[in-house]
């Protein structure tokens, strides 16, 4: 178990550069989440914490303990690669026994904590199959039990769930945490995968073009997102983004955009151009035109049961998405307006940094 | 109506048959006809002089062959070029690939150059290698001048011919060889020498627990293939030695070529080249029964 500090951290690959001055600090127990579209930075930082990759520059620190030039074994994480990798010719038991190979432990104790991660994760019935003899999810199960059998001080997983099927990726996300949960140590999880994110993380970090976005507990970074990239990454459907301009006059704000001229509730921003960002569940559908509502037309509707999403074009051809009640009877072509709730609600400056937040959370 | 009917009756293995009909002609033509014909000279006594007569003997060719001092030299030099050559040529192979694998400037081009020696036939590689190793013309030489010895070296003599023939033989083969072997090393997930690295392989370990087992089957199958290639290799030696200096490198196949062309002991020839083809069949039945099963059974 330990803190784990990333200061300063710089990583490029010939001109390439994948991480920019990162500083993350990851808290003793904490499960953290990297968070971040393909080629954002993500797995290369995972690497250097892991002491697969060595920075450019920066450190990275255990405990405040600079470990930068220290190989993977010396750090004692341990780590669970995407598609659950293991080595294709041993048994699942022969797997995990090579995370303990160097550790000078005695035959007993080495067989007693083979069979203690076994029991944990339910595989002891696998321990004599090859990996080709396993499924995805029982793979991914004893790809876990070889990374706790080293009882590391952190679990590094880079995309673990990634090439498993949605169901078991449901089962299996709630397990990782269930387990992280008991055993109380630091995880630091990589993933694309903004649901996964979501339910998974303490905190989540958000990644983009190599730089920290935010980081936040979950609920910070769905409902005060603090760039515009955050914003549009996270939530499902995802977020509806208005360009326009803010204007004031008369010491009132108003946004104008090409079909809406809206007045959020929001502390007086600068003038400019600007982007609105809109919740889907907060975008309502009226079917008469009103003030500080776009027209739109119904371009498609999604029943999901609980709800609907409904999709919609303003003028400009722009999709924006509303969560509507499971009955929405519009159809497709069927002329509405789209009135954004003036208290929940986002803008973003020209550069993607977020304005002001609704007053009222 | 009633060609339709017919058609549809055609069974499943009848129709496979019907498409097989042209290769099993040609094989029966290019391979039972030879095979049979040469089953049937072994069993005679063939002579052209005084007209054309082939007598019937029995096995006495193969009761001679099998007593032959001649034959047994054979035996032994091909077993010990085609063990050399082998040896070599898989080495060089795995080492080639390994270093291909690497990431590096111009691979493409490093590819291009390293397969080309496999494109080179056989009679070429033997032409290039007896300039090579010969006294007048030689790498050997060329050194011991440049370290001023005044004196040729010809490694082409009784004691050193059939390992330039093997070094020769494995510079042909170990490209393809390597090319096979990249194409497995290409599959290994590099997240994988990362796992190893987490659990603290050494280098060895690292190349034995995973770099080496998905070569395993490919090792297994060329070191076939290069065996029989090379019991059976006869240009190259005609090319680079002619059997010599003396029967220094008079491998089986060249023994063969002597009796049954130059010598015109038609029958005692073929008689000894279905001893070459026990030899083959046989080499590669041991290999399979200790080896090839083994991996075969861990895809």
């Amino acid at each position: 178990m330990s803190r784990i500090q990333i200061d300063r951290l710089h990583k490029t690959f010939h001109r390439h550069v994948a991480v920019r001055d990162l500083d993350l600090t990851i808290e003793n127990g904490e499960l953290l989440v990297l968070l971040g579209p393909s080629g954002c930075g993500k797995t290369t930082t995972l690497n250097c914490i892991a002491g697969l990759e060595t920075p450019t520059s920066g450190r990275v620190l255990f405990d405040d303990e600079d470990v930068t030039a220290a190989s993977p074994h010396q750090r004692n994480i341990a780590m669970v690669f995407q598609s659950s990798l293991l080595y294709p010719h041993m048994t699942a038991r022969q797997n995990i026994r090579t995370s303990l190979a160097k550790q000078k432990l005695d035959r007993a104790e080495t067989d007693r904590r083979i069979s203690e991660a076994s029991s944990i994760l339910g595989i002891e019935a696998l321990l004599d199959k090859l990996p080709s003899q396993l499924s995805g999810g029982e793979r991914q199960r004893v790809a876990t039990a070889k990374a706790i059998v080293r009882q590391p001080t952190a679990f590094l997983l880079d995309e673990p769930l990634a090439a498993l099927d949605a169901a078991l990726r449901l089962t299996l996300r709630a397990e990782l945490v269930n387990l992280q949960k008991r055993l109380g140590t630091t995880m630091i999880v990589v993933t694309h995968d903004q649901v996964e994110a979501m339910t998974m993380g303490d905190r989540i970090a958000v990644m983009n073009d190599g730089r920290l976005e935010q980081i936040g507990t979950p609920d910070e970074i769905y409902n005060r997102p603090a760039t515009l990239f955050v914003a549009g990454f996270v939530g499902s459907p995802p977020m509806n983004l208005i360009e326009g301009e803010i204007v004031t006059q008369d010491g009132r704000t108003r946004f104008v955009s090409r079909d809406l001229t809206f007045e959020p509730k929001l502390a007086a921003g600068d003038a400019g151009p600007a982007t609105l960002g809109i919740r889907p569940q907060h975008l309502h559908i009226h079917a008469e035109g009103r003030n500080g509502a776009v027209p739109v037309t119904v371009f498609a509707v999604e029943h999901l049961g609980r709800e609907s999403v409904v999709i919609l074009e303003d003028g400009g051809r722009n999709k924006l998405h509303a969560l509507v009640e499971p009955g929405f009877a519009g159809r497709v072509g069927d002329r509405l307006h789209a009135a954004p709730d003036p208290t929940h609600c986002l803008l973003f400056d020209r550069a993607g940094s977020v304005l002001s937040h609704a007053a009222a959370e | 109506m009633r060609a339709a009917q017919r058609t549809a009756e055609l069974s499943n293995l009848q129709f496979s048959l019907l498409l097989a009909l042209p290769v099993l002609v040609f094989l029966l033509l290019v391979v039972a006809y030879p095979l049979g014909y040469a089953l049937w000279m072994s069993l005679h006594e063939i002579s052209f002089f005084g007209g054309y007569k082939a007598v019937f003997v029995g096995v006495e060719h193969f009761a001679d062959v099998i007593g032959d001092r001649k034959f047994k030299k054979s035996l032994w030099v091909t077993v010990r070029f085609t063990l050399e050559s082998v040896a070599l040529a898989m080495v060089a192979g795995l080492l080639i690939a390994l270093v291909l694998n690497r990431k590096m400037r111009f691979a493409g081009l490093v590819r291009t150059i390293v397969i080309l020696p496999w494109c080179i036939s056989l009679y070429g590689t033997g032409v290039i290698f007896s300039y090579l190793a010969k006294g007048q013309t030689g790498i050997g030489t060329a050194i011991a001048y440049a370290l001023g010895i005044e004196e040729a070296v010809n490694v082409v003599n009784k004691q050193w011919v059939i390992e330039v023939l093997a070094v020769g033989n494995a510079w042909n083969m170990a490209p393809l060889v390597a090319f096979f072997l990249l194409a497995n090393l290409k599959t290994i997930p590099s997240r994988l020498y990362d796992l190893a690295a987490i659990d603290r392989m050494s280098r060895l370990e690292t190349f034995l627990n995973v770099t080496l087992p998905p070569l395993r089957f490919t090792l297994f199958v060329f070191t076939c293939i290069t065996t029989v290639l090379s019991m059976k290799l006869f240009d190259f030696i005609f090319v680079l030695s002619g059997g010599g200096p003396g029967t220094a490198s008079a491998t089986l196949t060249y023994r063969i070529y002597k009796e049954s062309f130059k010598d015109l002991d038609l029958g005692y020839g073929a008689a000894m080249s279905f001893m070459l083809l026990a030899l083959i069949l046989g080499t590669t039945l041991i290999l399979y029964g200790l080896w090839g099963r083994r991996e075969a059974r861990s895809i």
